[in-house]
């Protein structure tokens, strides 16, 4: 065996010990992303307003992670402003039979919700 | 009184004579015997089996199958006396108006008249099924005398109803075997001989092809019969019916009424796939109609939910019947769902309840889901016949459009929400069970190009042959069939009538 080639063997660890921890690091940031923390933006006050309709953050933040799943086009930006029309100045509930009355539905594992729920717990998810 | 005729007992290559024969001994041919008691002119009514079950006679039943999974052919009907009402659920419901018409959308479909032509047979096959007065969706008007109705908002979905056979002073609650409940009638009927252990195995056509000539009949353990006949009804399932057609093939080398590749194809069944759906209602309460069947008004309810004529036609989908099964938990994602919804809807979800939903669905015709003879024969030497059987996936797609109108109106009503459970075929298959409603095969059309009979049941082309039973329906509903299949063999029994008149 060559000095070149004892010297080439912890180099070789070291590159596969790199690449074991790169793999580590990319399969935790996928369960995080699973779990719906790489959603997460820092907060911002912009969004109060809407925030403010949730009665229940952990469920609506459960229902959020799985509508994101499912529509991977959500940005709060484009978001919230829709929202603020559709709601205006009338109460959830009322709002919420509108989305009933003209379709507007998500399914979100199955579960067959009004729109503006599903994207009030998106933002919800993605908004601290 | 007589008793029934026993084939065993007649002695080898005897030629009978009759007017009409009626071929099986089921719901079809026991109800066409009855409505055509005392007419001017002679029955026999021919029976494979005998009184009671018998292992070697349901033998020939036995047949293969390729594609969708499917109830074996020898595993979901009965071949004795009453035929398979002797294990039928007894669920009894007409079919819609929508049901008869041509719908532009869906191939094949159309039958040649309009529900009304059948609908003054309805109340004799009420009678004939023992379900009570014909109420079904005219319940709603004592709707709250059946308990509470789950609020709906407006939309294509409504409350439907079903109603049950129930035997006459039978202690255990059955519905109506046809076999036992009639047999003293039949037996009373002086125009008709009944004929048990008679195994057709042969339509044999008179040279000309045009006309019935005599039927072939065989007894199991040797011996057979000839029974020569003036006009003659084909009524033992739709799976029966089209064997015997492609069976029967020494005159028409196609088989009888198979001029045209059309006999044994369309099969179909009522799809009755499990758990389709998990409903929430928010209350937590479920009237009792809706869990099972309930007695009102002298007749047994169970309410369902059923799409709309007018949501049909619009959203292009197909018929279905939706019950509600039975309760069910929810996971920490439904939990939350529930939660967050009542929450904005601004009620209190904290009593809700889920409940497993379960439907019939009605299938699309198609054409490559069919009977064709196989080289086996059974004990009689008849073919044996394989089944393809398949199911399109927009077949659930339709139900799930409908299952997400649903939820939209428990949504508007504030009363509950819905899961959908099954999206992809697999998932789909994984739940499916079929309600052993056999129909299809010999399919009624004014064309014999797009159809076996016509729309007075004849074999086209053949003048003295007719079929009865639910192998006839064009196209299948969502009801289930006895009823309906009845109240078209009255018709056909008018019909006869007319031919001997």
């Amino acid at each position: 065996m060559s000095e070149k080639e004892k010297i080439s063997i912890p180099r070789r660890r070291l590159v596969i010990g790199g690449l074991a921890a790169l793999g580590v690091g990319v399969m935790g940031a996928y369960t995080l992303q699973t779990l719906g923390f790489m959603y997460r933006r820092p907060h911002n006050k912009q969004y109060d307003d809407l925030l403010s309709l949730i009665w229940n953050r952990e469920n609506a933040e459960r229902i959020g992670v799985i509508v994101l799943d499912e529509d991977g086009q959500f940005e709060p930006w484009t978001v919230a402003p829709q929202l603020r029309r559709r709601i205006g100045k009338r109460k959830l509930p009322e709002v919420i039979l509108e989305d009933a009355k003209q379709g507007r539905l998500v399914e979100a594992r199955g579960w067959v919700i009004p729109e503006t729920l599903a994207l009030l717990s998106a933002l919800s998810a993605v908004i601290r | 009184m007589p008793a029934f005729l026993d084939a065993r007992s007649v002695p080898a290559d005897t030629v009978l004579e009759t007017d009409l024969a009626i071929v099986g001994g089921g719901p079809a041919g026991i109800s066409l015997a009855l409505a055509l008691a005392g007419a001017p002119f002679k029955v026999t009514l021919l029976e494979s089996g005998g009184l009671t079950f018998d292992d070697k006679t349901q033998a020939l039943y036995a047949g293969t199958q390729t594609g969708v999974p499917y109830l074996a052919l020898n595993g979901s009907r009965l071949r004795y006396f009453g035929g398979s009402s002797n294990h039928w659920g007894g669920w009894t419901r007409p079919l819609d108006e929508s049901d008869f018409q041509k719908r532009d959308w869906l191939p094949y479909s159309g039958w040649p008249f309009a529900r009304k032509e059948i609908e003054a047979y309805f109340p004799r096959a009420q009678e004939l099924v023992e379900a009570g007065p014909f109420l079904y969706d005219e319940t709603m008007v004592f709707s709250d005398e059946l308990g509470r109705t789950i609020p709906l908002g407006d939309g294509g979905v409504y409350t439907s109803y079903f109603q049950f056979s129930k035997w006459k002073d039978n202690v255990d609650d059955l519905p109506t075997h046809f076999g036992q409940r009639y047999a003293e009638d039949l037996k009373r009927t002086p125009n008709l001989n009944v004929m048990l252990h008679a195994n057709i195995t042969g339509l044999r056509l008179a040279p000309n092809a045009k006309t019935l000539d005599h039927l072939d009949i065989a007894v199991l353990g040797g011996g057979s019969l000839k029974l020569k006949a003036k006009h003659a009804v084909l009524a033992c399932g739709a799976i029966e019916n089209a064997r015997l057609l492609l069976a029967s093939n020494d005159v028409m080398k196609t088989g009888v009424g198979n001029q045209n590749d059309m006999v044994g194809r369309f099969f179909a069944d009522h799809p009755i796939p499990r758990d389709t759906a998990t409903m929430v209602l928010f209350d937590g309460a479920i009237p009792s109609f809706y869990l099972a069947a309930q007695t009102a008004h002298g007749a047994i309810f169970r309410k369902t939910f059923s799409p709309t004529e007018e949501f049909k036609r619009k959203n292009m989908v197909l018929g279905s019947l939706t019950t509600v099964e039975n309760s069910v938990s929810l996971d920490a994602t439904g939990r939350a769902m529930v939660a967050a919804t009542a929450d904005a809807l601004g009620i209190d979800g904290r009593n809700a309840k889920a409940f497993s939903l379960g439907c019939g669905m009605e299938m699309a015709p198609d054409p490559d889901r069919r009977l064709t003879l196989t080289t086996e024969k059974d004990a009689l030497g008849l073919p044996r016949l394989k089944l393809h059987m398949t199911i399109a996936d927009s077949d659930f797609a339709h139900y799930r459009d409908t299952m997400k109108e649903l939820g939209r109106q428990l949504l508007l009503a504030k009363s509950g929400l819905i899961r959908l459970n099954q999206a992809s075929r697999k998932e789909w298959l994984s739940v499916m069970d079929w309600g052993s409603h056999h129909l299809g095969t010999t399919r009624m059309h004014a064309d014999p190009k797009n159809g076996v009979v016509d729309a007075n049941q004849q074999v086209h082309g053949v003048a003295n042959l007719f079929v009865a039973g639910s192998s006839v329906f064009p196209t299948y509903g969502s009801s289930n069939p006895t009823m309906n299949l009845i109240a078209l063999t009255l018709r056909l029994g008018d019909h006869i009538k007319s031919l001997f008149a």
